[in-house]
């Protein structure tokens, strides 16, 4: 084992020797140069290999065999061991970076860069209290000086705020040391923080601590103190910047890590309050930025006071496995995602982030950046996920209720700004402009990228689960996003294959719930799956985005435990994001579609956590079969959460824009399977845990309601649609409410109505969607009142419509007739008399709207342009009769559905529905589906035969051929009764649905965005204001923490 | 097999004599708006003329196949109605096929021909067919809600959803019917009902016929047949449900005839003597005081139970 101390003389030593190097040229100075880097990153990775393999123990070093403070003294141990190899491998990359201006400038550069890293290292390995103050003075200058070093006016002016914030940093932590040691005697951090515990004048230990400490979280960054850090990362090189914020960061934060056990419990719980402050608000700040770097540099701010605090609770709680469980995977998640994104925007210089569209033109730096901004809005697998999700389930253990909604609405802010500028990025058209692509800079890019993989895998296979739930169902979606090169159909049909797989492999596993669930998705999935094999457009990303959208839902139901349920969730939601985003002009509505999503994912996660707090072992689903008294919040929250993700009233207001904007062969997936994912977890969730009441709430009566309503409005809005998508996801929106108010009634027989609805819903609304997913194709366009008589050119379509809109409506003998039966009878039986009425006041106005679907678009005249329409393809067609053979199925023998449902309904809530031969009886009446079909089946052949019998000469006419009131029209737009269809109803019944919902959620972002710019002006730019608030900041923070006493 | 062809024998026997019963009911109600406004009116059997008149038409125009389906969907929902409901309680012969499903199964079949005829009649390519198919539509669904809240109503007071059992209940007197045991759901049922029949104030979709537009007007020959045959299943089908809910059911033809041309006489003579709304009148007055007695009789038995 290579003596630490090396890294020392190396780096210092081929410093002292550049210059002479330099006269043999600038390339051997270089490969010297690099040469010294890698030698200490391989002495590095030779300690962390030891640690982790060979079992070794922390060892210390001192220099010339004296005691420190007169020489150096190291302390390497496993922590240290990962710190150094992490900086010392993104020196090398750094420097690759930065080799051009490296060798422009010469070996002074190189010098600096040298005198940095140790530094750095020397920050990570020291064990004596002054030698920390040496070192981050060592650091601090090199980092200044190459922060100057090419020139500019931002660089300078930046340089010298971090110069100056640094060198009161350094007053106080100067200061602090001096007290501290006059009270204890000794300089070595580990015996200081014993000798504390027997000082007498603890008032003045506790200011030494305190300047010690408010020196780092200076050094750190922390608001407000931190104007001069912003400017910094603005204006700087971002080859420094990114350097100095993964590295600088890094090291200046294990030094504070290890002082920390000296300073006394108010003191920690300080750094906490001020991190955790600092996360939230400088993510706020963010917010308004337009500025990528700035946009960047206050999520560095941001991150580390997460981690900060964080770190502060470890210690706090002497709970060293949180480090390696949360604090480390968050500062490495920032590490390696906020290197790669700041060296980004040193290539794509655009100051503006509506200007990044630009990147698109590089595949491979588009697709890193994505990794990146994911990683760092906190995306299982990346690191920053397990991070915070041990932090959260740590601080839960400990009923810290508060700090993890601090945590997580800070994190929602982060995930608004990273996402508008991933979305923007991503959609916006932008001027060709030449970009320089220096290729060392994308090399250093591309390596910082697989550093942050192989850490995310590390981190997603160390959970120890072999379980293939766990990942199996993501592999086809990698493998697709892999071969990306293979043309559409070839894509296409390995997609439908790997459903097929996943359906045998998984489907014979399960019972109960999650196989009724599995085999809808996977069978949904299939068939969905047909109709994208018509696309002509070539698409790298498409299939494997879809396949991993479906390999989350497979997840999602063979999930055993809460953790496995969560990272399904949340990967269900940023692919569905991705893949609404493609369609046309959808920035806007597929940014609040994941805003709603995120925030319904984290209050999931709130509810998870409160759950898990009062049976903190365990992380199977029985937490929640555990009642207290945190059980009815934990049930809120959870189910506010899945009732965001099926567009239930009140967070309704992303599914119109979200549905019509994605597109037309993405629609049916979202709305035939996603929305059943939230009536996944709804099932589960009442299934281990019920509904809570109280003596004066019942909350399965409020989500009656909810689910009613939901119903009512949602279907009340459809039918003033013109655009036929907006049209059916507001059907959506309604239909789901059903589902939820039939799973509110918790008896056997609501719970089998809900289940036959979901079916009947997942049918139809593929059929629907599929079927305007054909017409649009052939037309163009969505808009209803621009089509009309295309039922001689698309028949196909037309009877698909038909069909579908009767069994929507609840019209016998199709399905939907079956569904409303059981909901009445299961809502009669319960005794919710008025919510009954609601469902069926929703249900005759659904008969409006579906009316008008097939009437403006395929009856009536067709207009010029559209004459000549062709049916839409056979990739359209074919799926839509599969499914609609389906429904026909389930009207002509429902018991085969109904049955199948009692299977797995009947152990939980006790039989509903009772069968005597094909009669389905429950305690209020009864239904035969068969022979309702068989009559009506017969009553219309008869009435048809009759009709043909004794038919007079039928003059067919051609379809303009119509006169009437003595008038032929001239043209068919005369004649297409289609806009604004139902006037009388909006004026009669337009107070049901004024928009309260959506000016109350633009309150909101308006009321968001306005703290967030006035906030961000106290950041001045003005040097002087800077050091104010640092001043003002010490002296409001002592008084607050130390100096009452 | 016996009982599947006896069945179908006595649901042939009771189509036959409703048919004739609705027929005759249609002319009768001619001739007395007819004297109310002081005509003369056409015989009784005025009905059967036109029906033989228009089945007579030798020529006719069709738009399409959907054109062809829309009086089939309608007569189908019409004669379906029919035969999903018991009759006359007790009867052997007056039970149809009201084993198939209970008074939800009823309630949906009435939209079975509304959706029917829109489709029909809108395929015909006129523009003012939709209008009043809109008209019909938007009206139709908003005079069902205090309908189903007087059913709700019921099905709380009774227990039960099968139409069998609710006429059952009501037997033995007067004082057993639904109007007097439960009259807060019998009101809001009545006010649903003029709604339903489509008399004044609420015949603004069929007013086309006073200007040439509307599916009355697009349909000729058999077509039209079929959709004047439908009327007299219809609407002796609407009274019968009626009658069966809130007023004691017949245990005889007879009495079936007395309390049905009685209830079909409160809607013409409430058509009679008023104008017509328009469509968002109309909407707005369900929305009021009938739904609101309907939320009353709901809540009363919410509050009971």
């Amino acid at each position: 084992m290579v003596n630490p101390l090396y890294i020392v003389a190396i780096l210092l030593g081929t410093g002292f020797l550049l210059p002479l190097i330099s006269k043999a040229g600038r390339r051997v100075a270089l490969t010297v140069f690099f040469m010294s880097l890698i030698a200490v990153s391989a002495i590095s990775y030779q300690w962390l290999w030891s640690f982790l393999f060979d079992g070794q123990a922390p060892a210390m070093f001192y220099t010339a065999g004296v005691e420190p403070p007169l020489s150096i003294n190291f302390l390497l141990g496993f922590k240290e061991a990962i710190f150094i190899t992490a900086v010392n491998l993104i020196a090398v990359v750094g420097a690759i970076y930065m080799s051009t201006q490296i060798k422009e400038t010469g070996y002074k550069a190189m010098i600096l860069f040298l005198l940095m890293v140790l530094g750095l290292n020397g920050l990570i390995l020291t064990a004596d209290i002054f030698n920390l103050f040496v070192f981050l003075e060592i650091t601090s200058i090199a980092t200044f000086s190459l922060v100057g070093m090419d020139l500019k006016l931002n660089s300078l002016t930046g340089g010298l705020k971090y110069m100056i914030a640094g060198g009161l940093a350094s007053v106080f932590l100067l200061l602090g040391i001096i007290i501290l040691y006059s009270l204890t005697g000794t300089l070595g951090i580990e015996s200081m923080s014993q000798y504390v515990l027997n000082v007498d004048n603890v008032k003045l230990l506790s200011i030494g601590s305190f300047l010690l400490i408010f020196s780092f979280i200076i050094e750190m960054k922390q608001f407000p103190s931190n104007g001069w850090a912003i400017d910094a990362y603005d204006g700087v090189n971002p080859g420094i910047t990114g350097l100095a914020s993964a590295t600088g960061t890094a090291a200046v934060f294990y030094s504070l890590y290890k002082i920390m056990p000296i300073v006394s419990d108010e003191i920690l719980s300080m750094i906490i309050f001020i991190g955790s402050l600092t996360f939230v608000v400088s993510n706020l700040m963010g917010l308004m930025q337009t500025s990528p770097r700035r946009m960047l540099g206050y999520s560095s701010v941001a991150q580390m006071g997460l981690v900060m605090a964080a770190a502060a609770w470890s210690v706090f709680s002497q709970n060293e496995g949180l480090f390696f469980a949360a604090v480390l995977p968050l500062l490495l998640n920032h590490f390696f995602a906020k290197a790669g994104l700041f060296w980004i925007t040193g290539i794509i210089k655009k100051n503006d982030y509506r200007k990044w569209g630009v990147i698109r033109e590089n595949k491979v730096l588009l697709g890193i950046f994505i990794v990146m901004v994911l990683a760092l809005t906190g995306m299982p697998p990346f690191p920053g996920f397990w991070g915070k999700w041990n932090l959260v389930l740590d601080l839960s253990a400990n009923f810290e209720f508060f700090w993890i909604f601090i945590i997580l609405l800070g994190s929602l802010f982060e995930a608004g700004y990273m996402l508008k500028w991933l979305g923007v990025t991503l959609k916006k058209t932008y001027e060709k402009d030449i970009v320089a692509y220096d290729s060392y800079k994308v090399l250093a890019i591309e390596i910082v990228n697989i550093m942050l993989l192989i850490v995310s895998f590390y981190y997603f296979f160390r959970q120890n689960h072999t379980h293939m739930g766990y990942y199996l169902p993501y592999t086809a979606g990698l493998a697709l996003l892999g071969l990306r090169f293979l043309p559409e159909k070839i894509k296409g049909v390995l997609s439908l294959a790997s459903i097929f797989l996943y359906g045998y492999l998984f489907l014979t596993h399960q019972s109960g719930f999650p196989l009724f669930f599995n085999a809808m998705f996977v069978f949904g999935a299939f068939v969905l799956t047909i109709a994208t094999l018509n696309r002509k457009k070539k698409s790298s990303t498409f299939y494997g985005l879809l396949m991993l959208m479906i390999g989350s839902l497979i997840a999602l139901v063979n999930a055993e435990n809460i953790l496995n349920f969560f990272i399904s969730w949340e990967i269900m939601t940023v692919t569905s994001y991705l893949l609404i985003h493609r369609g046309r002009d959808s920035e806007k509505e597929s940014f609040s579609y994941i805003m709603f999503s995120l925030g319904g994912a984290f209050l999931i996660l709130m509810g998870f956590a409160l759950a898990y707090s009062e049976n903190p072992q365990a992380l199977g689903y029985g937490i929640f079969s555990i009642a207290n008294e945190n059980s009815m919040t934990a049930f809120i929250l959870i189910s506010l959460g899945f009732l965001i993700k099926t567009a239930a009233l009140g967070v309704h207001i992303w599914i119109a824009g979200a549905y019509s904007k994605a597109e037309d062969d993405v629609t049916p997936f979202i709305s035939a399977l996603l929305s059943k994912a939230g009536i996944f977890g709804f099932v589960m969730l009442l299934l281990t845990m019920g509904i809570p009441r109280t003596e004066y709430i019942d909350l399965a009566y409020i989500l009656s309601w909810i689910g009613a309503l939901t119903a009512l409005i949602g279907t009340m809005m459809a039918i003033h649609e013109e655009n036929a998508k907006r049209l059916l996801a507001y059907s959506s929106m309604g239909q789901v409410g059903y589902i939820i108010l039939a799973l509110s009634i918790m008896s056997g027989l609501g719970w089998t109505a809900a289940m036959f609805q979901m079916i009947n819903h997942f049918l139809i609304k593929g059929v629907l969607f599929l079927a305007i997913a054909g017409v649009v194709y052939r037309t163009g366009t969505a808009d209803m009142y621009k089509m009309g008589g295309l039922i001689k050119k698309m028949p196909w379509s037309f009877t698909a419509v038909m069909f579908g809109i009767i069994a929507i409506s609840g019209v016998p003998p199709l399905t939907g007739f079956g569904a409303k039966w059981l909901l009445y009878e299961a809502l009669i039986e319960k005794g919710w008399y008025l919510q009954t009425g609601a469902a069926f006041f929703a249900s005759t106005v659904a008969f409006l709207y579906c009316f008008r679907l097939i009437h403006a678009i395929f009856l009536g005249q067709p207009k010029n342009e559209f004459r000549n329409v062709k049916e839409a393809p056979a990739w359209f067609i074919v799926p839509q009769y599969i499914l609609i053979m389906v429904i026909f199925l389930f009207s002509v023998f429902p018991k085969l559905l109904i049955e199948q449902i009692t299977r797995i309904v009947e152990p939980v809530f006790g039989q509903g529905v009772t069968w005597t031969d094909g009669t389905a009886y429950t305690s209020l009446g009864y239904w035969n589906g068969t022979t309702v079909m068989i009559i009506v089946g017969t009553i219309f052949v008869v009435l048809t035969a009759g009709l043909l019998i004794k038919m007079p000469k039928i003059q067919k006419v051609k379809q303009f051929n119509i006169v009437f009131s003595a008038e032929r029209p001239e043209t068919p737009e005369l004649t297409h009764f289609a806009y604004e269809f139902f006037r009388p109803y909006r004026r009669a019944l337009g107070w049901m649905i004024a928009p309260y919902a959506k000016n109350f959620w633009a309150a909101v972002s308006e009321w968001t965005y306005t703290i967030s710019d006035s906030l961000r002006k106290i950041y001045t730019g003005n040097t002087q204001t800077y050091i104010f608030y640092i001043l003002m900041m010490s002296v409001v923070l002592f008084y607050v923490t130390v100096g009452v006493k | 097999m016996d009982n599947f062809w006896t069945t179908l024998l006595y649901a042939f026997l009771s189509m036959f004599v409703i048919f004739n019963y609705g027929m005759l009911l249609g002319g009768v109600v001619y001739k007395i708006i007819a004297r109310v406004h002081g005509r003369f009116g056409p015989p009784v059997w005025q009905p059967y003329v036109n029906l033989l008149k228009v089945m007579g038409v030798r020529t006719a125009i069709s738009h399409g196949l959907m054109f062809w389906l829309g009086p089939v969907f309608r007569f189908a929902g019409g004669i379906g109605l029919f035969l999903f409901m018991p009759v006359v309680f007790g009867s052997v012969w007056m039970q149809n096929f009201s084993f198939s499903g209970d008074l939800l199964l009823v309630i949906y079949f009435i939209f079975f021909g509304q959706l029917g005829m829109a489709l029909g009649a809108a395929e015909s390519g006129h523009p003012y067919s939709p209008m009043g198919i809109m008209r019909g539509l938007a009206q139709v669904t908003v005079s069902e809600v205090p309908f189903a809240l007087a059913v709700i109503a019921l099905a709380a007071q009774h227990g039960t959803l099968s139409i069998t059992e609710i006429v059952a209940a009501q037997q033995g007197g007067i004082g057993n019917w639904n109007m007097m045991t439960n009259p807060v759901a019998t009101l809001a049922g009545m006010m649903a009902f003029l709604g339903m029949m489509m008399h004044a104030p609420f015949n603004l979709h069929l007013a086309p016929q006073e200007i040439p537009v509307g599916p009355p007007t697009e349909y000729h020959s058999n077509f039209l047949g079929y959709m004047q045959a439908n009327r007299a299943f219809f609407a002796s089908a609407k009274l019968i449900l009626f009658m069966n809910l809130f007023f004691g059911g017949a245990t005889n033809i007879p009495v079936l005839v007395g309390k049905t041309f009685t209830l079909y006489m409160f809607a013409v003579f409430v058509g009679v003597v008023n104008p017509r709304f328009t469509l968002e009148n109309s909407i707005r007055w369900f929305i009021r005081i009938p739904t609101a007695t309907g939320i009353i009789a709901v809540l009363i038995y919410t509050f009971k139970n």
